[in-house]
């Protein structure tokens, strides 16, 4: 049992205009919680937690395209300090449904023979429903 | 396949006398045989850009003849972009060259490698 790597598609949502990052290369979902320690004096020599706040963020790359039109977009929401919609789908499925903000952006070129790449960052606001 | 023929495009472009695999007996020297493979860069959004790597012999009955050749395929090909049967060809890149002697040919040869990324 697995799963193609290319079914797991992020899509990021402004206004009523549904958007892939166009010409995604790779896509990374990650979340992490705090660990808030309980542990006291009646606990002896073992550690105590719970669970706290829960973050995440997605990130990847893609190929910029010829008239950098995917990197703008990003750019102009990231610049703006704009509040998108996030969707991760499996196979079509919705997993993963919020909001986030842009974060980080990056571009990379180089070489006559090799192509010109971009990567972003968004970090994930508020509760991301299943 | 039309990427066959973007390639064979960009060839005859620099030179007429270019053969895909093979060159036919009777050819007259000067000549280029090439082959090529060819390699997808993939996206989520499906296959995008594609390499080619391309590789040039070049025969002569002369040294001289065989250099001229392929200093006449590099201007062609190096630095190259555009349109080549609805292809777009983003950039020719060389690679390497090698030279060989057929000694019962008598005959001049020159290898170039190239790389071809088409959008």
């Amino acid at each position: 049992m697995a799963q193609r790597g290319d079914k797991l598609v992020l899509k990021a949502t402004h206004t009523s205009v549904e958007r892939i990052i166009a010409g995604s290369t790779s896509v990374s979902i990650d979340f992490s919680a705090e660990y808030l320690e309980t542990t006291d004096q009646s606990d002896g020599l073992n550690q105590t937690g719970i669970g706290g706040k829960v973050s995440g963020t997605a990130s990847g790359d893609y190929l910029v395209a010829t008239d950098s039109d995917n990197f703008s977009t990003l750019f102009g929401y990231m610049n703006a300090g704009t509040t998108i919609d996030v969707t991760v789908y499996n196979d079509s499925t919705a997993i993963l449904e919020g909001q986030g903000v842009i974060t980080s952006l990056g571009l990379g070129g180089g070489l006559s023979d090799s192509l010109v790449t971009g990567s972003y960052t968004i970090n994930f606001s508020g509760n991301m429903l299943p | 396949m039309s990427i066959r023929k973007a390639v064979y495009a960009l060839l005859v472009a620099a030179e007429t006398d270019v053969f895909p695999l093979v060159a036919e007996q009777e050819t007259t020297e000067p000549y280029v045989v090439f082959s090529m493979r060819r390699t997808p860069e993939r996206t989520q959004d499906g296959i995008g850009p594609q390499y080619v790597d391309l590789t040039l012999e070049i025969y002569a009955n002369t040294l001289s003849d065989c250099i001229a050749l392929a200093d006449t395929m590099y201007a062609g090909i190096e630095d190259a972009s555009g349109s080549y049967d609805t292809e777009t060809l983003m950039v020719g890149n060389w690679v390497a060259e090698s030279d060989f002697y057929i000694d019962e040919l008598k005959k001049y040869g020159i290898t170039q490698e190239y790389t071809l990324t088409f959008a």
